[in-house]
């Protein structure tokens, strides 16, 4: 439906045969649509609010840097594994933390915050990183578009509207429903028949599997990751801002704070105020919580 | 497998690193415990502190002295940030939410005046140590023991003992109710937040003192001390601190025997045994 | 005959030291409505929660259609067709009244999709009054219309067993009767029903048999009638002031 209309009217930007910087710069939006939506899927639906959303994404990412920067692995072969990784991790964590009743609210934001460590640090400390960072600038580059950039950009746009439609699919199913009845009253919906732990553990899969996959896009596009920046602590702060501001109740609402912000950190760092862009970010997330708690979208979230 | 020296001595550097993340997490085990606020700006506002410190302490004034400057507009913020969070009513997730925004722009502002280099606060606390038997015991560090040890005990017995600190614990339990006994309990709300953010002063000091400064490193911290503030029991003063020794020894003994790498784990899977052992106590 | 839905037999729950329920007997009979009595404290809504699956309880067994509910997951018993509603009404906040309702047919005993969901709740929202509010919030909504909106979710997935906690609890009069009205209503349904009921008057008209608790333990047991003359239940227990 509308969703194939509007990949298919975008994936033709790259043979209109614009300068790069269009491309990488829609490739920008498009990794943080996916980013914020997949956060979405789990945190904003179920109001299980994740601090580690890094994680996550930094899985995906060295699960390709290690496959295609030091295996030799063609790139699009590992993305699969970018994808499938991050779930799995994601699943182990939630088959122990959502069996506990007490860990819900502030203490599960704050254990996601601290998996982000831990994770890093493994990748840190091992042969996986190990320090140095991993240069990627070597990875083959699949020619689906006249340029690399047009290659990026097509592959996030596929990934974008991927995510997007399941963040839509799944807001109007049945498990969705779940899910946000989860968000007013866990116990209830339980008592009510929606099977909270199994529907837990399924988004956040789906979100991790999200996260991974653009993780493991973006390693190849930056062609060198570190563990600083791969899991610092503005990733996990960003996610949230653009959901919150675009509304955490609507499938689409992260994906319109993820342009939002997108275009306003864009504007911030080339005017030499990279610094001064951050604070900004800052500021806005606070007002939003405060005088916006719905979001942009807050008010046109029924189905 | 190490020498018994060495050992020791780790163990000791694993009490020092534990009294200061009791240190830090005194002020957010407070505040958390005592006033539903969850405040990860307490982290930059230590490093705040400890940079403010830094910078006094080149101008020739004494560490510790200067948190005679540094703790009162401290107290005046966390106080503000207090009043905030209650004019808007946010419920405790989303004081998360809202510090987090407080914290990036503090990190901001530290980026800003002091650039992303390290900074080394050098004093001449730093080169005083002593030896005590074949351990060294190095100034700085024991006198952040001291300290942390010191305010623990203070704040617990004053939590006890004293009508200040029942009237805090009866605000923290049941405000209407407490009000409705003339506790005046949005003023006591407003001191106490005023009172964290002034022992987030202290443990910027103490850092300072021990620690090469960076702004990438506030978020370091983040894990571990709320590792500590959890396993401690949120709002007992000597939580953080028995618990953050515990989880210092046990990383030191860890990196000792195996390698320096695997520390963190150390602190989450003690947060995560004891999350999944006593849950009851959140 | 009558037979037994529900058997609960020697079931316990005890809370920090508080002894909620000891050892528990209670059988409940397929098609009849019968009433759950006993002063404050006397372990009624406990036991709806332990049966519901909302605590799990520490000893003894629940048995319906001769399965074991206990330790069993509360979203299976859900399926399994037992449902309640709360004494202090509990609705999805950021859900519409029409999307509460239609949550229980999309997980309960059958599982429908949303658009025969939907049009399932419709019935059950007519049913109880409430087909106006369909697109409002809860909060919009007063206690009397919260109360319903409880029954109406709790209809909604069709269950053989009905648990009401004290449906009638701070409404008028007139609103009482009409809440009467739609209890005998359901159990012409098909549904079993099982009421707390702090309003004597009420369980008097419509319980086919009672059950008194005291201390968590199931006192007496019978015909309304009888029960209110059993001189343990009069010694201990005078029932409320609204006759």
């Amino acid at each position: 439906m509308r969703f194939i209309v509007v990949a298919l009217a975008m994936g033709v930007v790259p043979f209109l045969g614009l300068p790069a910087f269009y491309e990488s710069f829609l490739y920008l939006i498009f990794h943080w649509v996916v980013l914020a939506t997949s956060w979405n899927i789990l945190s904003g639906y179920s109001g299980y609010f994740s601090f580690g959303h890094a994680a996550f994404f930094g899985c995906g990412v060295y699960t390709t840097a290690v496959l295609a920067g030091k295996l030799g692995w063609p790139f699009l072969w590992t993305l699969p594994l970018a994808g499938a990784l991050p779930a799995v991790l994601g699943v182990a964590l939630g088959a122990v933390i959502f069996r506990v009743r007490a860990l819900r609210g502030e203490l599960f934001a704050v254990l996601t915050l601290a998996v982000t460590f831990v994770v890093a640090t493994i990748v840190l400390n091992t042969p996986i990183d190990g320090g140095p960072g991993v240069y990627l600038s070597a990875v083959a580059i699949p020619q689906l578009a006249p340029s690399p950039s047009g290659t990026f950009y097509l592959l996030s746009l596929a990934l974008a509207v991927s995510t997007v439609w399941l963040a839509y699919a799944v807001h109007q199913s049945r498990f969705g429903t779940g899910l946000f009845a989860i968000h007013d009253d866990e116990e209830v919906a339980e008592v009510m028949g929606v099977p909270t732990y199994r529907f837990k553990l399924a988004a956040f899969a789906l979100s991790c599997a999200l996260a991974g996959l653009a993780g493991g896009i973006h390693g190849v596009f930056v062609s060198y990751v570190t563990v600083a920046e791969t899991f610092s602590g503005s990733t996990a702060l960003y996610v949230i801002l653009m959901a919150a501001l675009g509304g955490t109740r609507h499938w689409l609402g992260p994906a319109v704070g993820a342009a939002a912000v997108t275009t306003l950190l864009y504007a911030f760092t080339t005017s030499d105020f990279a610094v001064a862009g951050r604070a900004a970010v800052g500021l806005i997330f606070i007002l939003v919580i405060l005088f916006l708690p719905q979001g942009i979208l807050g008010g046109f979230a029924r189905r | 497998m190490p020498s018994w020296t060495l050992l020791g001595q780790s163990a000791l550097s694993g009490v020092f690193i534990g009294a200061l993340y009791g240190l830090l997490g005194l002020g957010l085990t407070l505040c958390w415990g005592l006033l539903r606020q969850i405040n990860l700006a307490h982290f930059a506002l230590v490093f705040l502190g400890a940079y403010l410190s830094y910078q006094l302490a080149a101008a020739g004034v004494d560490p510790l002295l200067t948190l005679a400057a540094i703790a009162p507009p401290f107290f005046v913020f966390g106080a503000l940030l207090h009043w905030l969070l209650a004019r808007f009513k946010v419920n405790p997730l989303n004081t998360l939410l809202v510090t987090f925004g407080f914290m990036v722009m503090i990190e901001s502002l530290i980026q800003w005046i002091w650039s992303a280099d390290f900074r080394r606060l050098e004093s001449h606390y730093a080169g005083i140590k002593w030896k005590v038997g074949a351990l060294f015991v190095p100034l700085p560090e024991l006198l952040t023991l001291a300290i942390a040890v010191g305010l623990a005990l203070c704040i617990w017995a004053i939590l006890r003992f004293t009508d200040l600190g029942r009237a805090m614990r009866a605000a923290a339990e049941d405000a209407p109710i407490a009000a409705a006994f003339g506790v005046n309990e949005k003023l006591l709300a407003l001191l106490l937040s005023g009172f964290c953010a002034a022992l987030a002063a202290v443990a910027g000091a103490c850092l300072a003192l021990s620690h090469t400064l960076a702004p990438s490193q506030i978020y370091a911290w983040i894990g571990v001390v709320f590792a500590a503030v959890m396993i401690g029991g949120l709002g007992n003063p000597l939580g953080p601190l028995t618990a953050g020794i515990v989880i210092g020894v046990s990383e030191a003994l860890t990196m000792a025997v195996t390698a320096p790498a695997w520390a963190p784990l150390v602190s989450f899977s003690l947060l995560i045994g004891a999350l999944l052992l006593r849950p009851e106590k959140f | 005959m009558n037979e037994s839905l529900l058997v609960v037999r020697n079931v316990s729950k005890a809370f920090k030291g508080v002894q909620a329920l000891g050892g528990v007997e209670i059988e409940v009979r397929r098609g009849e409505i019968l009433g759950l009595v006993g002063p404050n404290g006397s372990g009624k809504s406990t036991l709806i929660n332990v049966v519901s699956g909302h605590y799990p309880a520490d000893a003894g067994s629940i048995l319906f259609e001769g399965r074991e509910l206990r330790g069993v997951a509360p979203h299976r018993i859900a399926r399994a067709g037992i449902a309640r509603t709360y004494q202090i009404p509990r609705p999805f906040g950021h859900l519409t009244v029409l999307e509460n309702v239609a949550l229980p047919p999309m997980f309960g005993r059958v599982t429908l999709e949303r658009p025969a969901a939907e049009r399932e709740a419709k019935r059950w929202l007519e049913f109880t009054g409430l087909a106006a509010k369909a697109r409002l919030r809860p909060d919009a909504l007063n206690l009397h219309q919260r109360k319903f909106l409880e029954l109406a979710r709790a209809l909604a997935s069709r269950p053989k067993l009905l648990f009401l906690d004290e449906v009638l609890s701070g409404l008028a009069p007139a609103e009482m009767d009409e809440a009467i009205r739609l209890i005998r209503a359901i159990r012409e349904q098909g549904a079993t029903v099982v009421f707390v009921e702090h309003v004597m008057r009420a369980v008097m008209q419509l319980a086919d048999r009672m059950v008194v608790l005291m201390h968590g333990k199931n006192i007496a047991q019978g015909l309304p009638q009888d029960v209110m003359r059993n001189r343990a239940v009069i010694e201990a227990y005078l029932g409320t002031a609204d006759a």
